[in-house]
């Protein structure tokens, strides 16, 4: 538990001194992109929703650079190729500087790595006052037991979904409310701790600090569903090139997610190997003319197939739209099939809302919605991500929606819970500790 | 799904740790910094030296000197010379007092100096001011080393052939070697080593003769002449010396030694008959 509240409150002051500084960059690295956007911030007083007397440093920015290169040597949102990697690091970080005018030392990453998981775990104390206070909060958090699968694991989100006072759920803030039996729900999302130094590796080999980090299906959420639908319980779907994944949030808060290997790099991978053609061609062809629900016409709306220049006697080849729908329907079901048994084990049936949410680059498939809904049998909407101060109309789609998200979590965090002083804190040793922070930030 | 040119270049680990250093304040200042100097050093070495500022100085220094006209005497309370003796430094302090009177402006050091060297016995000055109105001049004098007889005027010059004085006679003058010749002057370095070079005979000679811009004679004071060679002048001298040695009472009856064939020196005798045995003295010597 010590080393989660460690690593929460390090997380924390890393934000805060590269906020401090004005200017941060996010980097989605993505399996089929890698984006950049760049924030210019102005710090604005605002009251820490858990508690009055505490003020928090809300973050007013406007982002002032984008830039998006093809991503290298990222699969599954884990390098595997260092090189290619940190070339397109520096191709984006080196772009958004120049469109920014301001050098970019802090940053902010997101990824959608296939290896996340999302444990649910509580823990409950009692307490001789009478009103619930910050010493009880902070007793009840350090109480926590966290069931780690081995060592290798890393917690990147630990989000206080619920708490409980005598078997009465859903406050949001119990300071001040009375009772004997304080219990917390933490939703703590987890990643392979070798995954983490490769990126931080990478980002350093390009003079870049790692500043934050947050996994994709979270900011996704953030970015794309509205109020109403958090409050009532709402699946985001994330539908990436490599893998697509599941967020499931239910009053404001995430309380799962998981992801599978499969996205839309195979879908395109699929009609390269039908058509026998280029990739690039390939995924031309799914954006031009892919689909997901037959119509009479098909069987008669050719196709031509691109060939290559050097080829001098080859006929032009042409396919039917059934065809191409033949190619993509079976993979976009599996994709559907996985997701489907992943939100058998969250128990989604149970929230009273039972929406499902679009986003992600293959959210930008013709027919997908109508599919959806019929295979999954909930009322699905495609969901564009909010807009933001200053953000270029090229960089606003489904497919920038966790970037976008991440912007929206830098200027609204929720993680000032783990402000509350543990039991095992001494005021000595914090002081000293902080002290060391300062410091370390510092200089 | 979006279509991403897979040949998006992608920026040497090089160039990007440049450009970010491009973006850092301190190098932009440093980087500045040295292009203003480099700038300055360009400038000063191309424009400033050609421009010529002397003019405007002048004017502003003359409309200065009208403003401050009555402050002049209160400016300077006591003047030292080194490095000058006698008339030289009484003419020094005279300059000064006179540049003082005349015209507030010129009281600059540099204005000053100028007018200091532009003497004829100063090579070289130095003026300083200090704030309680003391003056010091080192100056480094010109030093008399030869006199030049000139259309029967007696110019005394120094080792660069820079007169110093002109006189009417060549009283008080005797200690200094005298030239005659067309442009003798101009090769007094030439002189002063053959006067060097001729040693314990130096009060013997009456004067040096340049002649036709060439080699010089010399006349010794018992009317005999020495003709040296162009070239190889020490060689003659030092023939000149031996013949001095060897005839040294016997001299009257010789009217000139003629040396500029080296190999081959001519003695021109008097018409006397008392001269046998000079003459034999003087063949022997002439081998």
């Amino acid at each position: 538990m010590r080393k989660l509240l460690q690593s929460q409150r390090q997380l924390r002051q890393k934000r805060l001194t590269a906020i401090k500084k004005g200017t941060v960059a996010l980097i989605d690295l993505g399996s089929s992109k890698v984006m950049c956007l760049v924030l210019s911030l102005t710090d604005t007083n605002k009251t820490n929703s858990f508690s009055d007397s505490k003020s928090q440093q809300g973050v007013a920015f406007r982002v002032v650079g984008a830039s998006t290169t093809k991503s290298r040597g990222v699969r599954y949102g884990e390098i595997y190729e260092m090189r290619e990697a940190e070339s397109a690091i520096r191709t984006v970080i080196q772009r958004a500087q120049k469109m920014a005018g301001c050098l970019i030392e802090n940053v902010f990453l997101t990824f959608s790595s296939g290896s996340q998981k999302s444990t649910l775990i509580s823990s409950s104390i009692r307490f001789s006052q009478r009103e619930v206070s910050e010493t009880d909060i902070g007793h009840a958090l350090s109480n926590l037991n966290l069931v780690y699968d081995d060592l290798k694991r890393e917690i990147i989100h630990a989000l206080p979904v619920n708490f409980s006072i005598d078997d009465k759920h859903g406050y949001r803030d119990p300071t001040g409310i009375s009772g004997s039996k304080l219990s917390v729900d933490v939703n703590t999302v987890s990643i392979q701790s070798d995954i983490i130094k490769n990126i931080v590796s990478c980002l350093n080999k390009c003079d870049l600090s790692l500043a934050g980090i947050a996994i994709a299906p979270y900011l996704s959420g953030l970015s794309s569903l509205l109020e109403d639908e958090m409050q009532l319980g709402v699946v985001c779907i994330d539908l990436g090139a490599a893998s697509s994944s599941v967020s499931i949030f239910f009053r404001k808060n995430l309380i799962f997610s998981g992801s599978i290997r499969i996205g839309g790099q195979h879908i395109t991978s699929d009609i390269m190997q039908a058509f026998q053609i280029s990739f690039l061609a390939a995924e031309r062809l799914k954006v031009l003319h892919g689909g997901l629900l037959p119509t009479n016409t098909d069987d008669r709306e050719t196709i031509e197939l691109p060939e290559s220049n050097t080829d001098l006697y080859t006929d032009r080849r042409t396919i039917t739209k059934s065809e191409l729908l033949g190619v993509i329907r079976p993979r976009v079901e599996e994709i559907f099939d996985s997701l489907r048994s992943i939100l058998d084990q969250s128990n989604f049936e149970f929230l009273p809302g039972q929406k499902i949410v679009l986003t992600g680059g293959g959210s930008k498939l013709a027919n997908i919605l109508d599919f959806t809904s019929t295979f999954l049998g909930k009322s699905t909407r495609v969901a564009m991500p909010m807009r933001i101060q200053g953000l270029p109309a090229s960089a606003h789609g489904p497919e920038a929606a966790a970037v976008i998200g991440l912007a929206l979590n830098l200027a609204q965090p929720q993680d000032e819970v783990w402000d509350f002083r543990a039991p095992f804190e001494h005021e000595g040793d914090e002081f000293i500790r902080r002290t060391w922070r300062w410091v370390k930030a510092n200089w | 799904m979006n279509l991403l040119k897979s040949t998006d270049p992608a920026p040497s680990k090089l160039s990007y740790r440049v450009n970010r250093l491009f973006y850092r304040q301190w190098f932009k200042l440093l980087l500045i910094s040295s292009l203003l100097v480099l700038c300055g050093l360009l400038v000063n070495k191309f424009l400033y030296r050609n421009i010529d500022l002397s003019a405007e100085i002048k004017s502003l220094s003359e409309k200065g000197s009208e403003l401050y006209k009555d402050l002049t005497k209160l400016s300077i309370n006591r003047i030292v010379v080194n490095g000058a003796q006698g008339s030289l430094k009484k003419e020094i302090i005279m300059l000064i007092e006179n540049v003082a009177t005349e015209e507030f402006s010129a009281l600059k050091a540099r204005h000053l100096r100028e007018k200091i060297r532009k003497i004829n016995k100063v090579k070289k000055a130095f003026v300083k001011f200090s704030s309680d109105g003391l003056v010091i001049v080192n100056v480094v004098e010109r030093k008399e080393a030869a006199v030049f007889l000139n259309n029967s005027l007696y110019e005394v010059l120094d080792s660069n052939g820079v007169i110093l004085s002109v006189n009417n006679d060549y009283e008080g003058l005797s200690n200094f070697p005298l030239i005659v010749g067309k442009s003798g002057s101009k090769n007094i370095i030439g002189l002063l080593s053959l006067a060097n070079e001729i040693g314990s005979f130096y009060p013997e000679v009456l004067y040096y003769e340049w002649v036709g811009e060439r080699r010089w004679n010399i006349h010794m004071k018992n009317n005999l002449v020495f003709k040296l060679p162009e070239n190889n002048l020490s060689k003659g001298v030092e023939l000149m010396r031996i013949f001095l040695n060897e005839t040294n009472h016997h001299l009257k009856p010789i009217v000139s030694v003629d040396l500029r064939n080296l190999d081959k020196p001519i003695i021109k005798f008097r018409k006397s008959p008392s001269i046998k045995p000079v003459r034999e003295k003087a063949e022997r010597f002439a081998g």
